[in-house]
C-alpha cells in the first residue's frame, strides 16, 4: 500500500511539475531570448560558489568520476542543460562491471561453505562405523562454528561498507542541499525554502542517524541470535532473532513513510503557494506597473529561469552521483543474498538441512540491509525531485 | 553500540559455554539439568537490559541534528542585483522612448521573500541628451513624475543630479 502511495507521488510530482516546468522553459526560449537565457546561465553558474562540490567530486573514484565525464561540476552542469549528460550505455556498463566484481568476490565464499557441508556431510555418512554421536556433535558444532565465523564476517564487511555508504550520502547531502535552498531562494521560493531547510537536517542527521544507531543494531542483533541460535541445539533464539529484525522493519517503515509524508505533502504545498506568489508578484508588474511592467516581468523571467534551470541540472547532478554512490552497495548486498540463498539451495541435497538453514536465514536477513539503502536512497531521490519541482511553476 | 556489543558477548559467550560443556557431558539426567541451567541463565542475559530500559527509557542522541543548512548570501545578492540591473535598465530604455537619452539610474532597493521593494532612486543626467519636443518643460519634475509611474510607487525617494 505504502509503496502504491510513493509511486504515485512521484507520478504526480514528476509529471505534473517537469512537464510545467519545460513548458515554461520552452516559451521563454521561444519568445527569443535564448541568447539572453545562456549568458544568464553562463554569469549564474560562475557566481554561484561550488567549491564543496567539486571537493566531494574529487574524492570519488575513478569510475564514478567518469560518469561525469571528466568534466567539473560547472561544466557538467552546463553539460546536462545543454541536454546531453546522461550516457545510459556507461550507467549499463557499470552495473555489468558491478556484477562481475562482486561475483568473483563471492564465489571462494561460496565455495567454501559448500566444502564445509560436504565435509559434514562425509562425516555424519560415517556415524555408526567410525564415530559415535557424542564425535558427530563436535563435528556438527565445529562446521557450523566455521560456517558462522565465514557468514559472519562476510556480513561485518557488508554493514561497514553500508556505514561508509551512509556517510557518503551524508557528505554529500551536506554539500548538494546548501547550494540548491541558495538557488530556490534566489528565484524567491520562500516558502519552500522554510520548509525543506529544517528537512535536510532531518534528513542529514535524524534519519541517517537512525538507521545507523537503530535499524543497524537491530539488524546485528537479528543476525546475531540466528548465528546463536543455530549453533546450540539446547538454546532457541530463533523467535528473539525474529523480534529484532521485525523492530528494525517497523522503525525504517514507519520513519520512511511520516518523512516521505509529511516532506511530500508540504513541499508540494509550499511549491504551490511560492510558484502562485511570484506569478501574481509578475501579473501585478505586467499590469498595473505602466511602460515598463512588461519589460520587468520577461526580465525577472529570464533571470529566474536561468536560476531553476541550474537548479534543476544540479538536481539531476545529485541523483546521478546518488545512483553511483547507492549502486555498488546495492548489487554487493543482492548479489551476497542471491549467493547465500544458492549455496543453501546446493547444500540442501547433501544432508545438511542445519547448515543449509542458517546460510539460508543469513541470506534472508541480509535483504533488510538492503532495503535500507534503498530506502535511504529513495528518500534522498524523492527529496531532489520535490526540489527540481518547486519553482517551476514561478516561471 | 558499546553497551549492545557486551550484551550480543555476554550471550554469545553463554551459549557457546553451554554447547561446548553439553557436549563433553554424557547423555544423563544430569546432562538435562546443565541444559537447563544454561537456558535459564541465557534468558537472564538476554533479559538483563530490559530493567534499565524500562526504568530511563531508550535515549537514542542525534547530537549533530542542530545543525544549519546555510544559504550562501552573497549568490542570493548577485541574484537580486540582477533584479535591480533589469529595473535600472528598463527605467533607462522608458526614458529614452520619451526622448531623454543618455542618463544614468541607480536603484536602492530591498528585497522581502524575492519581492523587490524600490527605496530610493539617483538619476544622473550629466551625459543626457533631451529631445527638443521637451525643451519647454520641467525635466526635474517630469522625470520624478514618470519615475513613480514607472515604479508604481509615488512614495519612492527620488534624486536627481547634474
Amino acid at each position: 500500500m505504502r509503496i502504491k502511495i510513493f509511486a504515485v507521488l512521484i507520478v504526480a510530482v514528476a509529471i505534473i511539475f517537469p512537464a510545467d516546468f519545460y513548458e515554461a522553459e520552452s516559451q521563454s526560449i521561444k519568445r527569443g531570448n535564448d541568447g539572453e537565457l545562456t549568458t544568464n546561465i553562463e554569469e549564474i553558474a560562475d557566481e554561484l560558489d561550488l567549491t564543496a562540490l567539486e571537493e566531494f567530486l574529487a574524492g570519488l573514484t575513478e569510475q564514478q568520476k567518469a560518469f561525469l565525464g571528466g568534466l567539473d561540476a560547472k561544466n557538467f552542469i552546463k553539460k546536462i542543460i545543454a541536454g546531453d549528460a546522461i550516457d545510459f550505455k556507461m550507467i549499463v556498463d557499470f552495473i555489468f562491471s558491478m556484477l562481475g566484481a562482486n561475483a568473483k568476490t563471492f564465489i571462494p565464499l561460496m565455495m567454501a561453505l559448500i566444502a564445509v557441508a560436504i565435509a559434514f556431510n562425509v562425516i555424519n555418512s560415517m556415524k555408526g562405523k567410525f564415530a559415535s554421536d557424542s564425535v558427530e556433535s563436535i563435528v556438527r558444532f565445529a562446521c557450523m562454528g566455521i560456517t558462522l565465523i565465514m557468514l559472519i564476517t562476510q556480513v561485518y564487511f557488508v554493514i561497514n561498507a553500508a556505514i561508509g555508504m551512509l556517510n557518503t550520502l551524508k557528505a554529500q547531502t551536506d554539500v548538494i542541499f546548501p547550494i540548491l535552498l541558495t538557488l530556490m531562494t534566489a528565484i524567491g521560493a520562500g516558502a519552500s525554502v522554510s520548509i525543506y531547510r529544517p528537512a535536510v537536517v532531518v534528513f542529514a542527521s535524524g534519519m541517517i542517524n537512525l538507521i545507523t544507531t537503530i535499524a543497524i543494531p537491530m539488524f546485528l542483533i537479528s543476525i546475531v541470535f540466528t548465528a546463536v541460535g543455530s549453533l546450540s541445539s539446547g538454546i532457541k533464539l530463533k523467535e528473539m532473532s525474529s523480534f529484532f529484525s521485525t523492530i528494525s522493519k517497523w522503525v525504517l517503515n514507519t520513519s520512511f513513510f511520516l518523512f516521505t509524508a509529511f516532506l511530500s505533502i508540504q513541499g508540494i504545498t509550499a511549491s504551490i503557494y511560492d510558484g502562485i506568489s511570484i506569478r501574481t508578484t509578475k501579473f501585478a508588474l505586467s499590469k498595473y506597473v505602466p511602460v515598463i511592467g512588461g519589460y520587468l516581468s520577461e526580465g525577472f523571467n529570464l533571470i529566474m529561469a536561468g536560476s531553476v534551470l541550474i537548479k534543476n541540472s544540479l538536481g539531476l547532478t545529485a541523483i546521478l552521483i546518488l545512483l553511483f554512490t547507492i549502486l555498488p552497495y546495492v548489487i554487493q548486498i543482492a548479489l551476497l543474498s542471491l549467493t547465500l540463498r544458492l549455496t543453501s539451495a546446493i547444500t540442501e541435497p547433501l544432508g545438511s538441512t542445519e547448515i543449509s538453514g542458517v546460510i539460508s536465514g543469513f541470506g534472508k536477513n541480509i535483504n533488510l540491509l538492503t532495503a535500507m539503502i534503498i530506502g535511504i536512497g529513495f528518500l534522498y531521490f524523492m527529496f531532489i525531485l520535490l526540489i527540481i519541482a518547486t519553482g517551476n511553476l514561478s516561471i | 553500540m558499546k553497551f549492545i556489543s557486551a550484551w550480543i558477548m555476554s550471550i554469545l559467550g553463554i551459549v557457546v559455554l553451554g554447547t561446548i560443556v553439553d557436549l563433553l557431558v554424557a547423555k544423563s539426567r544430569l546432562k538435562n539439568f546443565i541444559r537447563s541451567v544454561f537456558a535459564t541463565v541465557s534468558v537472564l542475559i538476554i533479559i538483563t537490559p530490559l530493567p534499565s530500559i524500562v526504568k530511563n527509557g531508550f535515549d537514542v542522541s542525534f547530537s549533530d541534528l542542530v545543525g544549519e543548512i546555510q544559504i550562501d548570501s552573497d549568490f542570493v545578492g548577485f541574484a537580486e542585483r540582477q533584479k535591480v540591473m533589469v529595473l535600472e535598465k528598463a527605467i533607462t530604455e522608458a526614458f529614452e522612448q520619451e526622448g531623454i537619452s543618455g542618463l544614468s539610474v541607480k536603484v536602492n532597493a530591498e528585497f522581502d521573500n524575492g519581492n523587490l521593494i524600490v527605496k530610493r532612486i539617483v538619476i544622473d543626467l550629466s551625459n543626457s541628451v533631451i529631445n527638443d519636443k521637451l525643451a519647454n518643460i520641467n525635466k526635474y519634475e517630469f522625470i520624478r513624475e514618470r519615475v513613480k509611474q514607472f515604479t508604481g510607487n509615488p512614495e519612492v525617494e527620488i534624486e536627481i543630479n547634474g
